[in-house]
């Protein structure tokens, strides 16, 4: 978890941490304003309501942070005695918002309205799974087979907020009414929502302790200019969802700070084309991953406001790979062993077919355009030509057989949330509606579906890691160019703020620096 | 009295007339955005899935979706059965919300039309202003300073005048908020770009018709008779310069309520601009829908008006002057 830290209230919550004692506010801070580009169209919490998680009013009963694992938060403990069940152990004394009790029942209550009202949840838990209370504070999950994404899961967003699902039913579909309920747990409750923004003030009874601001407003401004203008104009504190073709102006810009965060968990992803073109040569596939130079991506082109792809997978994710490596003497190597053969003017031909590739991107990722201009450049660094087209709506081009691509350019989580299962599922299985290339490695069939059920960390791990391998070394297909990194603009008062992690834009400890 | 009365049932009959040609205008339109819509690249249900932050949907997630919407009937039933709703005022739910469009529209909607009724009296006052001192001092630096003018701001995107607006006038002179929580100053400010940037054409045109009719037969006369530039230009070139600057204003309104969706994300003014174009962005077509509905609509109420207004100043066009 990124917080935003002042000196003191570092050193406050340290000692408090000491003590025993909750961390001490700072009460002469003013609310905190964020602009961002999506707009929180309700209170329906099955809709609407993972954006409460983002911005401090919700919470969940684990959390994804930094170092790629999986925390209790709402919990004091997850524990997975049997393959097919797992106990979880709520911390004492949480209360909703409102004054409830956050015990067993009430998060049972959560989750079994969760899976009756949210699409999320019903795709999230699988076929057969049971949630019971087994204690004031305990609940135990049994399912048919093992479910080891059971963390991530409780850690998603999108999944299972905990919220007083009594007075979420009472409510019917009137979701205004939820506006001051107090439905939720955490720092911040929200008092106002409109079409432009969403106002919360601070929970005196938050369970960590008393929350650092008296309360923070949302604005909901969709372009990008005017947030940044917005900061400039000191009407904002926190513009998030800047685009990175800003940052050399506001860098410029007195007063302003483009802020880079932590690693994400996906990036721009490649995927190479197996049904057609050149890239049914694997030599050249290989040829490729080597040949594009991933630190010039993030240092040069980007300048560091992306970050270096080690693997498939971010570095910090405990199962990532160090695999990758940029090598065109490699590259050029194995075009030449697989008889493509550099011509004249330096660019390769195999039996008078010359070797190039339409690299696929799309206009809603600007980032593209740079990004597949340097990938050009690259691999005709080793005697592979390239062209760039672009496709609205990228997902259906791409499975359309008539259109031409031979490394579709996508920005692709690959383990949202720590979890893993969902990206090979649907982009690396055959059939599967993301399999954009065609890929079909028998191991990593087999590999994919053991991996969803099994429950052993370490074999996990070596499932993982050999999927890596396969896909870099044997049989490769997907690629990650970079890795995101968290990016926001801000105003002096919070130019120490850093970029929330999986997306906690708010802490209770959110406040501006000393 | 005869003759009035026979004029007055000639009006109602061309009125009753637009009216009939808006409707199918209206009709045309909308079927005309349900039979390109599809053609848009990019799957709805992905795209609204996507904005609730299932990015991996299952099969049963997909399904649930398109059941829920309709998405798997043909083309024409859903048409129809749009149609059909929208004909007992149900213009149907968001497929992005859930809401009903009506609801979000019209909360919106008064927003929109305090802009777009301002940017035009401002557009209209603006370059009758702008036409009027070219062609007084035509070939002189006025009437040069003008059209360069005119020549930029035609050239110039909406949207990158309300950005050079924002940064120069807002934070750099310190006028009005970028932010407008809909305050009144950045009305003006947005009512006023958009405005200005829709006079630059209409300028050029009423400056033409201008000059074409100060150097015809009734200006000439009302010169050989004493009469000074300003009158001659005001009472005897303006009126009929205005017939085709008019209808140009008819037509142009729809452009002024297509351009305001952008400028109003812009100045976060808290218009329909958003929600229509967030509905855009995820192929929101109930949303999309009626917001063409709704253009069309005060398109044809605009020409409508045009019309009338032809019919006062020019007698010619009047029904009994065409007998």
């Amino acid at each position: 978890m990124i917080l935003s830290l002042s000196r003191r209230a570092l050193l406050a919550a340290a000692a408090a941490v000491a003590l025993g004692l909750p961390a001490a506010a700072h009460d002469h801070h003013p609310p905190l304003r964020i602009v961002t580009s999506f707009a929180i169209d309700s209170m329906n919490p099955w809709e609407d309501g993972f954006w409460m998680q983002e911005f401090g009013q919700a919470e969940l009963l684990m959390q994804f942070r930094e170092d790629g694992k999986h925390h209790p938060w709402l919990l004091s403990a997850l524990e997975n005695p049997e393959p097919t069940r797992w106990v979880m152990t709520l911390r004492e004394g949480i209360t909703f918002q409102n004054g409830k009790p956050v015990d067993a029942p009430a998060v049972l209550a959560a989750i079994e309205a969760a899976i009756a009202n949210s699409q999320s949840a019903k795709g999230a838990v699988p076929e057969g799974a049971a949630f019971a209370v087994t204690g004031p504070l305990e609940l135990t999950v049994t399912t048919p087979a093992p479910w080891p994404e059971l963390p991530g899961v409780l850690a998603d967003e999108a999944v299972f907020l905990i919220l007083d699902a009594e007075a979420v039913a009472a409510v019917g579909e009137d979701w205004g009414k939820l506006v001051g309920a107090g439905i939720y747990t955490g720092p911040y409750a929200v008092t106002a929502l409109d079409d432009a923004r969403m106002e919360a003030v601070a929970h005196p009874g938050y369970w960590q302790g008393k929350p650092a601001l008296p309360g923070l407003t949302v604005a909901f401004v969709p372009d990008a200019n005017a947030r940044i203008l917005a900061v400039q104009n000191d009407e904002a504190d926190i513009a998030l969802y800047p685009p990175l073709a800003a940052r050399p102006a506001v860098d410029a810009t007195p007063g302003v700070h483009f802020n880079i965060g932590a690693l994400s968990t996906g990036g721009f992803t490649g995927y190479m084309n197996l049904r057609q073109g050149p890239l049914a040569d694997v030599a050249v596939r290989k040829a490729v991953l080597r040949a594009v130079d991933y630190r010039e991506i993030a240092e040069d082109v980007f300048r560091g406001g992306l970050a270096q792809a080690t693997s498939l997978y971010a570095a910090n994710l405990p199962f990532a790979l160090e695999n990758y490596r940029t090598d065109p003497t490699e590259a050029a190597a194995l075009l030449d062993a697989a008889g493509w053969v550099a011509g004249p003017d330096g660019m390769r031909a195999k039996d008078g077919a010359p070797l190039s590739l339409v690299l696929a991107i799309y206009p809603q990722q600007p980032d593209l355009v740079p990004l597949s201009t340097a990938v050009q450049a690259q691999l005709a660094r080793v005697g592979i030509g390239a062209e760039v087209v672009s496709y609205d709506g990228i997902n259906q081009a791409l499975m359309e057989p008539s259109n031409r691509w031979d490394i579709a350019m996508v920005s692709t989580g690959a383990a949202g949330w720590g979890r893993v299962q969902s990206f090979l599922d649907s982009y690396l299985l055959p059939g599967a509606r993301r399999n954009y290339g065609g890929y079909d490695n028998a191991e990593v069939n087999a590999l994919v579906p053991e991996l969803a059920t099994e429950p052993d960390p370490a074999r996990r791990t070596q499932i993982l890691h050999r999927i890596q391998t396969i896909l870099w070394d044997e049989d490769p297909y997907a690629f990650s160019f970079n890795i995101h990194l968290g990016r926001v603009i801000v105003n002096d008062r919070y130019a120490c703020y850093k970029p929330g992690f999986a997306l906690y834009h708010v802490s209770w400890q959110t406040a501006p620096c000393e | 009295m005869t003759g009035a009365v026979s004029r007055g049932r000639g009006i109602i009959r061309a009125l009753v007339l637009r009216l009939w040609q808006a409707v199918l205008a209206a009709a045309g339109a909308s079927l005309l955005v349900w039979l390109m819509l599809p053609l848009a690249p990019g799957d709805p249900v992905d795209m609204i899935l996507s904005a609730r932050r299932i990015e991996e949907p299952t099969a049963e997630q997909i399904a649930a979706l398109r059941d829920r919407f309709g998405l798997d009937l043909p083309f024409w039933q859903r048409y129809l059965l749009w149609l059909g709703g929208v004909v007992q005022g149900d213009f149907g739910l968001s497929w992005r919300t859930g809401e009903p469009v009506w609801d979000g529209l019209v909360r919106r909607l008064p927003a929109s039309l305090q802009l777009v009724g301002l940017s035009f009296a401002i557009s209209v006052g603006w370059s009758l202003a702008l036409a009027l001192v070219a062609a007084r001092w035509t070939g002189r630096w006025p009437d040069r300073v003008v059209l360069a003018y005119t020549r930029i701001l035609a050239a110039t995107p909406s949207f990158v005048l309300a950005l050079l607006v924002l940064q120069f006038a807002v934070v750099g002179l310190g006028l009005g908020r970028v932010l407008s929580g809909g305050a009144g100053a950045t009305l003006v400010l947005a009512a006023a770009v958009l405005g200005i940037d829709r006079a630059a054409g209409w300028t050029q045109l009423l400056r033409a018709g201008l000059i074409e009719h100060l150097a015809r037969g009734p200006a000439d006369v009302a010169r050989a008779r004493g009469a000074g530039p300003g009158r001659v230009l005001t009472v005897y070139a303006l009126p009929p310069a205005l017939l085709p600057w008019l209808t140009a204003l008819g037509i142009s309104l729809g452009g002024l309520i297509g351009g305001a969706p952008v400028l109003e994300a812009i100045f976060t003014w808290p218009g329909v601009g958003q929600h229509v174009l967030t509905a855009l962005s995820v192929r929101d077509v109930p949303v999309i829908q009626a917001f063409v509905l709704i253009a069309v609509l005060a398109y044809v109420a605009a020409s409508l008006l045009v019309d009338a207004l032809a019919l006062l100043i020019d007698p010619r066009l009047r029904p009994e002057a065409r007998r």
